[in-house]
């Protein structure tokens, strides 16, 4: 079976300095995958290659069997990455469901000019009832036509997810999920996430910082290090690893 | 072998003759990276600044008769860096975290009303045949051949000199004083900067009063070469300077020093060259013809587009900014039904009222005034689309205004077409260029689009304009424009022209609402919340934002259209030149880019704001007689610039302008006054435990 | 997974698109069209002067628009805000004009009033349109004087039949409109003439340049049309065109360098400009840098005696055109020596542009005169173009308002002058001395033929 998303080789380098170096990694679909690394282990670099944002210097990244490497960002996006921001992505100056209704609208991909003209491109009834239908899913139906503005942080990102959704991804992009949540937070937007998705099926590639959170909800695990995967495998294994242990103490030992 | 070594000494006299400008340039290009890497500032006004130096030099040396020492020091040593720390203490350091480009649009204000300030308080105005003088004593007139291929005059000898000194003094400065090291510092990583808590208030007021001495400086230096003292000449000097310090990506002050000499060399080494080649090679001819006096402008929007490190550099926008203060939804939208009918009510009244009494009792010129105010609001609606809704700034929509007003005038005067359609026409060529220039620009950033619709503008203007087929009138007839007719109506009369007019306002107004409401304006909407975003639902930016600038310039080229119906005449000097049309924006911003209902008073502030406030009308009107229109009025018409030029300044702040805070506030008001009597609504839930922040991603 | 809907708009949209533009397109027209220029040719130059000997007749009159039993009014605009080119326009403009009438009402106004400037109006370089209108929606002007740098009022001024008094230098605005009387007479800018080969000649010069800004029409035209005529005559006057560039950026803000190295490579010894004055500076101070001290430079716009006097000896020995009879002349029996006496008499300075008010003033007063004294702006304007022959006291080249009105073309003179004539000084010590005999300033070409020949001193009355 092809996997929803693939990544081969890729290389990337920023002035000479190595930040990626034949990173390979798979997400099969529906699956859950969990990749981890300390603080400028080259996570958020590899997200850019992924989603398109960096331009690789070598490799490739196959989305369901494609050859998306040369893809601009919305292309690949309109062909099933979604994705969610660590530091929140938002529209000012629209409401919870406005931020649904535009993904829709742009899935659908038929806005014409003409068509906005003679008020055709306003929302139309089954665009609406299909935000509807997500926003119940992620318990944000009550706020549906709130202003952006008023919104927690932790409502804040489910609307991402949400907007993210409308898109019918094949494999949804996470990261750094639960900066800025506390606790408790994690764990509602951790259980909302885990049910979605097992209610829809796409795959999710979560980058996280907190390890709990990545032991608790993905399956598999890939860790990164200076540029490089050190350990893959089973989630729980990695954990334990010395690898791992190793990277995290040195990075605690810096950051605290 | 004769031709070669001729040749050699052309290129070495065109490098000498080059470097004097370039020197200046350099001058420029240096202040201005400053300013930008310590306050996140892309300084057009700093222009403006050059300006008031120059002409307080002038003032002070030749109307008052100072010596050269005591009008330095006045002009540049004393004036410019107070002007610098003013505007960093009343205005920029309190726009640290506004975005890029809202700065920009402060600027641009700020370009617009410091020189008419300027003229206004010290009552300087240029005098022909007195042309400016230099810093030195016979500066134009004594002349030092040192290779014996190019005699330097004394002012040009000043200049290299004095940009040699302020430039070593610059490196001096940055090496070894203690603000110079903490200044560099901030130009080097001005996010490390702040979290290591040096002093960055201090330091930008230092920052900005030195670049403004820079400013200063260039502006006296350069003054000489101008036969007159204006500030556009001025204006146009900052487009150079941002030429020159865009081949260092805005960041490098060695790269903006090489790029401001290498600029005036290649100038020079063009004008030298390309007359010579033109004469061989005949199809060169037109360029030759045309495009030697834009050079700055050609190389401006080469280095734009070409340059690679500028493309990749749309995150190296503002080093400083947070995002764009989030924009309250419109108020329409969330006031009681009740309210907006009353609103609605009155202004339809009062729009009634004046319409009858304009149309019974008004004379020509109201009548005149009035339509043309209909007429730039239509145009106005294209900034509404540009940047109300997709939150880009342009710069040439004068130029967009004027294809279509051309467009007109050759296919009535080749074709004899029917000046109505020649109108659509207009507006689709000018649809074709505004896609066309959105290919190149669609992937920089604000403020780049901003500064590459600059460079537009000036190219069509110097060039483009210049082509028979554009811009060419006919001999003894200029570019003249019938009225219109349709069926039964002609539009010759001024009555009906109006209506016209009103009509064509009253159509793009509601296609201008009906795009917002729909997939375009949702589209550019999410845009300019986030790019980053809204590519991630599958939205190119790229294509939205050709559809933008085609729709902007539509309408632009509508409008222009009608505005050479009206007046009979495209008259491109007096209406689209590009120092008009920034005035267009500073408009259109400082009242509201986000509604129709900006866009009107932006018009009828263009069109009736002199006759009606600086002429007296209105006094006359209150006090019921003309003859007692106080003493002071008419008030000099420099005064429109300067209000609307600095009340540009809040865009920052209320970035859905003038008209839509108020009528927030008055909203607000009402709504509390309604809410009086009534028993007070249930508040909403709190669903805010902690406001969302939307912020720029790092890195 | 998710469907793209098609992205092709059926043709049939289009064709139905492209028929409404059809329709529209048939229903269309543009106003006037089929009036075909009548407004303009009804007022044949056949009314005659009605006037004569009864100035000081008084009659009362009603419904004439600025005309009350003690003033004639006229409202002057011009351009003072925002003039780029900082010269005094509309304020030396106005001294000429109240100098004139000054005159005038000293001698007992005409027809029993005195002759007055109502309203003064500022056209703040882009008003112009608007501050017209102002003129035709109110009834407090009798005619107006215009001299603005942008003349887009014009029109709306000939078109409500105001009777127009303007400057010069609006060749497209003025043209074929029967109610503008400009200071020279419509020229033709893309006819060659014999002044500037005959300026070469005189001063013996061999290759000679012709420079214009390329940012106006007509200082373009100007900068091709010389060199032309130049060609035209080489071998009478033994100087050809070596240089022409009709494209400098307007004010030089580039400098002039890279052109003046051309033309000294291209060894000229003569500059014919079509640029400002604060161009020719620019122009003479390059020269001087690269050694070209000698060139003589010939100047349309620098009559002005300051000017010249402060810039030393840049200008020295060069040729200044003038559009009148200077200052510098013999007054003789022409209206120069009225015009030195007012002009000092109201305390103003003599400029060019004071001169041209009085001119246009001069008209108006004739105008008037012969209208008789029940005049209103009809008669006024058909007595005016009835004038077969007006040199404002011999101050102008004499201008013949029956045709002069309709522009003449290189092969069809008979629009134009009857002479070709010039008013010629040289700068000699920074200061201005006429080319041509004192009491006869003019240098004049018959214009019945465009062969070359050796011009003829003249003075006109």
């Amino acid at each position: 079976m092809t996997p929803a998303l693939r990544a081969i080789d890729v290389k990337k380098s920023f002035s000479g300095i190595v930040a990626l170096d034949n990173v390979t990694i798979e997400v099969a679909e529906g699956e859950r995958v969990g990749l981890i690394g300390p603080n400028g282990a080259g996570k958020t670099t590899f997200f850019n290659c992924l989603l398109g944002v960096l331009r690789m210097d070598g490799g490739k990244v196959e989305l369901a069997g494609e050859d998306v490497s040369r893809l601009p960002v919305h292309r690949r996006a309109r062909l099933g990455i979604g994705r969610t921001f660590q530091r929140i992505e938002l529209f000012p100056d629209s409401t919870v469901r406005e931020h649904l209704l535009i993904a829709e609208r742009t899935r659908r991909g038929d806005g014409r000019l003409w068509k906005d003209l003679v008020g055709l491109g306003r929302p139309k009834a089954d665009e609406i009832a299909r935000c509807d239908e997500v926003l119940e899913l992620l318990g944000l139906a009550d706020l549906a036509d709130e202003p952006i503005e008023r919104l927690s942080l932790g409502k804040g990102r489910l609307v991402e997810v949400g907007r993210a959704l409308m898109t019918e991804p094949k494999v949804l992009l996470l990261d750094e999920p639960s900066s800025g949540l506390d606790r408790a937070e994690t764990a509602a937007l951790a259980q909302t996430l885990g049910e979605v998705q097992s209610q829809q099926g796409f795959a999710i590639l979560l980058v996280e910082h907190d390890v709990e959170f990545v032991s608790t909800f993905t399956t598999r695990a890939y860790v990164l290090d200076f540029g490089r995967l050190i350990v893959e495998g089973p989630t729980r294994e990695v954990m334990a690893s010395d690898e791992v242990r190793t990277a995290y103490l040195g990075d605690l030992e810096v950051a605290e | 072998m004769l031709l070669a070594a001729s040749a050699g000494e052309d290129v070495f006299r065109a490098i000498l003759q080059g470097t004097p400008p370039g020197a200046v340039f350099a001058l420029i290009a240096l202040g201005f990276v400053l300013t930008y890497k310590t306050s996140g500032v892309f300084n057009l006004a700093f222009g403006a600044q050059a300006y008031i130096s120059a002409a307080m030099f002038f003032t002070a040396r030749v109307e008052w008769g100072w010596g050269i020492v005591p009008s330095v020091v006045l002009s540049v040593f004393l004036l410019a860096p107070l002007l610098g720390l003013v505007l960093e203490r009343l205005i920029f350091r309190h726009l640290r975290t506004a975005s890029a480009v809202s700065k920009l649009v402060v600027t641009i204000g700020l370009s617009v009303a410091l020189p008419n300030l300027f003229d206004l308080v010290v009552g300087f105005q240029p005098v022909a045949g007195r042309t400016p003088v230099g810093i030195v004593a016979d500066g134009a007139d004594v002349f030092y051949d040192p290779f014996g291929t190019y005699a330097f005059s004394r002012n040009e000898l000043m200049s290299i000199g004095v940009a040699v000194v302020g430039m070593a003094l610059l490196a001096a400065l940055f090496r070894f004083s203690a603000i110079g090291l903490a200044m560099r510092a901030v130009v080097e990583s001005p996010r490390m900067t702040e979290l290591n808590g040096i002093r960055a208030d201090r330091i930008s007021a230092f920052a900005w009063a030195l670049s403004s001495v820079f400013a200063g400086l260039a502006g006296v230096l350069i003054a000489p070469r101008f036969n007159t003292l204006v500030a556009p000449d001025f204006f146009n000097l900052v487009v150079v300077a941002i030429a020159a310090a865009a081949i260092g990506r805005l960041v490098s002050l060695p790269r903006a020093l090489a790029g401001g000499l290498g600029l005036g060399i290649f100038i020079a080494l063009f004008d030298t060259f390309l007359p010579r080649w033109s004469d061989d090679l005949t199809w060169l001819q037109p360029f030759q013809d045309n495009l030697t006096p834009s050079m700055p402008f050609v190389v401006l929007f080469g280095v734009l587009v070409l340059w690679p490190s500028i493309r990749r550099a749309r995150d190296a926008g503002d080093p400083l900014a947070g995002v764009d203060p989030p924009p309250p939804s419109l108020v329409a939208a969330s006031r009681s039904a009740r309210l907006t009918l009353a609103t609605r009510l009155f202004g339809v009244a009062f729009l009634g009222v004046a319409g009858f009494v304009l149309f019974v009792r008004g004379d020509a010129v109201w009548l005149f005034l009035v339509t043309q105010a209909v007429v730039l609001a239509t145009i106005y609606l294209s900034i509404t689309v540009l940047t109300g809704f997709a939150g880009q700034i342009s710069l040439c929509q004068g130029s967009f205004a004027a294809i279509g007003a051309f467009t007109v005038y050759q296919l009535a005067n080749r074709y004899d077409a029917s000046v109505l359609v020649a109108t659509l026409a207009g507006g689709a060529i000018a649809a074709g260029v505004g896609a066309l220039l959105s290919l190149p620009v669609r992937r920089l950033g604000g403020i780049w689009v901003a500064i590459a619709t600059l460079a537009f503008a000036f190219f069509f203007d110097a060039v483009m304009v210049k082509f028979s087929w554009v811009g060419g009138g006919t001999l003894f007839q200029g570019t003249r424009v019938p009225r219109p007719t349709l069926g039964p109506w002609d539009f010759a009369d001024d009555k009906a022209f109006l209506v016209l007019a009103l009509v064509v306002f009253v159509l793009v107004s509601l296609a201008v609402i009906q795009i917002r409401e729909g997939t375009i304006g949702r589209t550019l909407r999410a845009l300019r919340g986030s790019e980053l975003a809204a590519e991630s639902i599958g939205i190119s930016p790229a294509r939205a934002r050709l559809a933008a600038f085609s729709i902007s310039a539509f309408i632009a080229g509508i409008g222009g259209g009608m505005l050479a119906m009206h007046q009979e005449n495209v008259n491109y000097g007096n209406n689209f030149a590009p120092f008009a049309a920034l005035f267009w924006l500073v408009l259109v911003v400082s009242l509201g880019a986000r509604t129709v209902e900006g866009a009107a008073q932006a018009g009828a502030a263009f069109s009736l704001f002199d006759a009606v406030i600086l002429r007296g009308a209105l006094f006359g009107w209150i006090l019921r007689s003309p003859e007692r229109i106080p003493g002071i009025f008419p008030i000099s018409p420099k005064w429109r610039f300067v209000l609307f030029g600095l009340s540009c300044i809040q865009f920052a702040r209320h970035p859905e302008g003038l008209v839509e805070h108020g009528k927030r506030r008055a909203m607000l008001r009402a709504e509390t006054r309604l809410a009086r009597k009534r028993p007070p609504a249930s508040p909403p839930d709190p669903v805010a435990e902690a406001p969302v922040r939307t912020e720029e991603p790092v890195g | 997974m998710f469907t793209r809907h098609s992205t092709a708009v059926p043709a049939r949209r289009w064709l139905a698109l492209l028929t409404v533009l059809l329709l529209v397109a048939a229903a269309c027209g543009n106003s006037g069209d089929d009036k075909a220029d009548a407004s303009h040719d009804t007022k044949g130059p056949t009314a005659e002067a009605t006037g004569g000997g009864d100035k000081d007749k008084f009659v009362s009159l009603s419904g004439v628009p600025g005309v009350t039993d003690k003033e004639i009014a006229y409202t002057v605009i011009g351009t003072r805000t925002n003039n780029p080119l900082g010269t005094c326009i509309l304020d030396c403009y106005r001294d000429g004009i109240e100098a004139y009438f000054a005159f005038r009402n000293s001698e007992g106004g005409i027809y029993g009033r005195k002759l007055v400037v109502g309203a003064e109006l500022d056209d703040e370089l882009t008003q112009n349109q608007v501050r017209a209108l102002e003129v035709t929606a109110g009834d407090d002007a009798f005619g107006v004087f215009n001299a603005t740098l942008i003349a887009n009022g014009w029109a709306d001024l000939d078109e409500a039949g105001i009777p127009t008094y303007t400057w010069g230098i609006h060749a497209n605005e003025a043209a074929n409109r029967q109610n503008i009387f400009s200071s020279l007479a419509i020229s033709c800018a893309t006819c060659t003439g014999r002044g500037v080969p005959y300026a070469a000649k005189l001063v013996g010069a061999k290759k000679v340049a012709s420079l214009g800004y390329g940012v106006s029409e007509n200082s373009k035209i100007c900068a091709s049309t010389v060199g032309k005529s130049l060609e035209m005559y080489k071998s009478e006057t033994g100087a050809s065109a070596a240089y022409v560039n009709d494209e400098l950026d307007y004010g030089l803000p580039n400098g002039i360098g890279p052109e003046v190295t051309a033309m000294k490579k291209a060894g000229v010894d003569f500059i014919s400009t079509c640029l400002d004055l604060n161009g020719m500076k620019t122009l003479a101070q390059e020269l001087d840098r690269q050694g070209m001290q000698d060139v003589t430079l010939y100047h349309p716009n620098t009559y002005n005696q300051g000017f010249v006097k402060e810039a030393g000896k840049i200008f020295e020995g060069d040729i200044v055109s003038v559009a009148f009879r200077p200052f510098e002349a013999d007054a003789g029996d022409s209206g120069l020596a009225d015009y030195l006496k007012w002009m000092k008499e109201t305390g103003s300075e003599l400029t060019e542009h004071a001169m041209v008010g009085w001119i246009n003033a001069e008209l108006a007063y004739q105008g008037l005169l012969a209208a008789g004294p029940e005049f209103d702006r009809e008669k006024v304007l058909a007595a005016t173009n009835a004038m077969k022959s007006f040199s404002a006291g011999g101050l102008i080249t004499p201008i013949d308002w029956t045709r002069q009105h309709i522009p003449p073309t290189q092969d069809d003179r008979s629009n134009g002058y009857t002479q070709e004539c010039v008013v010629w000084l040289r700068v000699v010590n920074g200061a201005f001395e006429p080319v041509a005999p004192k009491d006869k300033p003019w240098l004049c070409w018959p214009n019945d033929t465009l062969d070359w020949s050796e011009p003829v001193p003249t003075s006109f009355k």
